[in-house]
């Protein structure tokens, strides 16, 4: 019998990281002396502030791995993964380049024309372009290849019309990518759909704000009627974009954010508890930091497999399902040990923390594949389906 | 040693225990049983050198590999006490410097204040119980560590040394008590070598321990997927129904959590101290173990939940192994002290400085 299920080989960062991680803590305790932005849990979707990312641009810290001839550093996806994590740990305002970092930069690399290439790519480097993308829509969420949003020919170009939900951060971005059904849906649900870049300025969008339970705005709805793309602005081939958007899922479902959404309030429990904290308390930190070091381990491991080339899509899909439910555990924790008045306005930070997390939480487990979706990509993997 | 020599020793594993380890033969060494057929087979391969240095004449696997010969035991619930003879017996006597005797050794570590030590002329009085030590009454010796006069001490006893109580953990392992009162001279008190200490040498049972829960845990995972697949209920196999599907999913990320911790641990402690890891590494083994055995057995029915199915020789391992060399809440307790005095700003460097690599 050999192991069943999936296996992770285990990974330690190379030595060149650590020396990294040095910088990039002196930046951000920089940034935080000066005080230059508050920690906040799931701050990558919730801070937006262009500033702060062109703080990280000017440092060589956004499109890190894309190649130096777009203006790139040509690092490696794990030197990425130390940035990203050392971000996260400190709560920083992340959401601006977000999207760009991760996804949209690894996918015009991928697919892009060489004159998209030329053309966005050194822009999403100095953090002078931000980017959102448009997936989900009214009728469909997890079911993603039901989108409706169509493509029709038209001179030059297509003509955009449809409707995108969830959009985060389209009113504050300046490029939009855009999953839409270019020819009729036939028996391949999985055939006729493709990307398009849209320029957010571009007539015919409207944007409409869909404020989460803290009432902040991050969501929209974005309405397109008629929105001219020209042909230049296809992302890689007409009818392949079911392949090229599920292609790099485990970038999306395996990196750092999908377990440290909720570590600033970790950290705030250890400062309100002190150094000799009551034996449920002690223990409690013990259970929670175990399972957070055991989820590094395993995002590392997707990391490094990622970086040898390998598609650990299935790794990927179990460690977000593990350590998102880690972030909502922290609350859930946390709210039973100490005594607490969760609230938007609280004056106190663990409050605020607490209030930020528990109303961030429900998205935890829906946004980028809902558990129950990642469960079922681990369950075929395992021969059940 | 080669890549070669190590994935040869876990092949040949794999292959004898999957002859050797029928479920009607684990069955038979349940209730403080042991294979001593398997022992036999094992200790004409070699396995019980596996942890002693090659210069003392052993195979000198680093912890990696034997945790990785572990899993393999777990996975085929192995009735053979290879991580007590073999990795903590052997590996403790071989460090000091000991002949190894023939046969199974068994260990005991005693934390001070759990014997009465007495120096008594040349020697040591020793007075005292010491209770559960694994497969004891199949020991041809039992390897003491004491720590005495400011320094671990290993001494070898044979049977007439001590009287054994029978008992047993939730597995039918042999967990038998130990009486002693006798007078040992000084001359049998070794020095244990550089780094043992009663802390070290529980953590690296520990270890041990979570690196045989993973192979259960693998064990749990493929005996519910096989299942699964082929019981059938109205009209279709199991493993098509999506609530079947969403509950083997959990059971598999338990396993992959588990192996994480446990495979980072092994590497962190091959080279240094581990402490924090290897908590992390039996917190996250346990914690799997609870989760792996609730979803197998339900997976399972109530064909899971008779002895003559062989399921429960993992569960019940996973059951019992969890509460040995410390429970979740031992080493959680531990481990949330030291993050807790460290403070809250070192929470994310402890973090990362685990496993680091300094350039």
């Amino acid at each position: 019998m050999s192991s069943p299920g999936i296996t992770l080989e285990p990974a330690r960062l190379p030595p060149a990281c650590e020396a990294l991680r040095t910088q990039v803590r002196a930046f951000l305790s920089e940034e935080q002396a000066a005080g230059r932005f508050t920690p906040c849990c799931d701050n990558w979707l919730g801070g937006f502030d262009p500033d702060f990312s062109r703080r990280l641009a000017a440092r060589g810290w956004l499109g890190m791995t894309l190649p130096r001839e777009y203006g790139g550093h040509g690092r490696t996806a794990l030197e990425r993964y130390v940035v990203t994590e050392e971000l996260l740990a400190a709560g920083a305002p992340v959401a601006a380049h977000w999207v760009g970092d991760r996804q949209t930069g690894p996918s015009l690399l991928r697919y892009g024309t060489e004159e998209q290439k030329q053309f966005f790519l050194p822009k999403l480097v100095s953090g002078e372009v931000f980017f959102a993308i448009g997936m989900s829509e009214p009728g469909s969420g997890s079911d993603l290849a039901s989108v409706r949003t169509r493509a029709e020919r038209v001179d030059g170009g297509w003509a955009i019309t449809g409707t995108k939900l969830w959009t985060s951060n389209a009113h504050r971005a300046d490029w939009f990518f855009v999953l839409c059904r270019s020819a009729p849906l036939g028996e391949d649900r999985h055939a006729g759909l493709s990307q398009f870049i849209i320029d957010l300025k571009t007539p015919g969008i409207s944007i409409r704000p869909v404020p989460i339970l803290t009432g902040a705005h991050h969501f929209n709805e974005v309405v397109m009627d008629r929105v001219f793309v020209p042909d230049t602005r296809v992302l890689g081939e007409i009818g392949q974009g079911w392949k090229q958007v599920t292609s790099e899922l485990a970038y999306e479902r395996s990196g750092p954010e999908r377990f440290m959404s909720t570590f600033p309030l970790l950290q705030e429990l250890l400062r309100v508890v002190g150094d000799t904290p009551d034996e449920r308390t002690a223990i409690a930190i013990g259970e929670l930091a175990a399972e957070l070091w055991a989820l590094r381990r395993m995002s590392l491991s997707v990391a490094a497999a990622l970086q040898r080339g390998e598609a650990p899509d299935v790794a990927a899909a179990l460690v977000k399902d593990l350590g998102t439910r880690f972030e909502s555990e922290v609350f859930e924790r946390v709210r039973l040990l100490i005594d607490c008045a969760p609230s938007l306005t609280a004056r106190r930070r663990i409050d605020l923390l607490l209030a930020q997390a528990v109303l961030h939480s429900p998205g935890f487990t829906l946004r980028g594949g809902t558990n129950e979706i990642l469960r079922g990509v681990v369950a075929r993997a395992l021969g059940l389906r | 040693m080669s890549d070669d020599t190590r994935q040869m020793l876990l092949d040949t594993l794999e292959r004898v225990l999957a002859d050797h380890c029928t479920a009607e033969r684990v069955q038979a060494a349940d209730q403080g049983g042991f294979d001593a057929a398997l022992w036999q087979t094992l200790d004409e391969l070699g396995y019980p050198l596996a942890a002693v240095p090659e210069l003392a004449g052993g195979i000198g696997l680093p912890l990696p590999d034997l945790c990785a010969l572990l899993r393999v035991c777990g996975r085929h619930c192995a009735p053979v006490p290879l991580a007590e003879s073999a990795m903590l017996g052997a590996w403790l006597l071989a460090g000091a410097g000991l002949e190894l005797p023939d046969g199974v050794l068994a260990v005991a570590s005693v934390d001070p204040g759990l014997l009465k030590l007495t120096p008594q002329g040349d020697g040591l009085r020793l007075q005292g119980t010491v209770s559960s030590v694994a497969a004891a009454r199949h020991a041809s010796a039992i390897v003491l560590l004491v720590e005495y006069g400011g320094a671990c001490r290993v001494t070898v006893l044979p049977p007439a040394d001590y009287r054994l109580e029978a008992g047993d953990n939730l597995a039918g392992d042999a967990r038998d008590d130990m009486h002693l009162d006798l007078t040992i001279d000084a001359s049998r008190l070794h020095t244990a070598a550089t780094g043992v200490t009663l802390e070290a040498f529980h953590a690296r049972a520990a270890l041990l321990r979570a690196a045989l829960m993973t192979g259960a845990l693998e064990r749990a995972l493929q005996q519910s997927l096989d299942y699964a697949r082929e019981r059938k209920q109205f009209g279709r196999a199991l493993a098509a129904f999506q609530a079947i599907q969403q509950q083997l999913a959990i059971l598999a990320a338990e396993v992959v959590a588990a192996n994480a911790a446990v495979d980072h641990a092994a590497a962190v402690a091959e080279t240094g101290p581990a402490l924090d890891e290897i908590a992390v590494a039996k917190i996250r083994a346990g914690k799997a173990a609870g989760i792996a055995c609730r979803i197998a057995h339900q997976v399972h029915g109530a064909m899971g939940f008779t002895q003559e199915y062989s399921l429960q020789h993992a569960t019940r391992r996973l059951w019992a192994w969890r509460e040995e060399n410390g429970t979740e809440t031992v080493w959680a307790r531990r481990l949330g002290q030291r993050l807790a005095k460290s403070g809250a700003d070192a929470l994310w460097p402890l973090t990362t400085a685990s496993g680091a690599v300094a350039d």
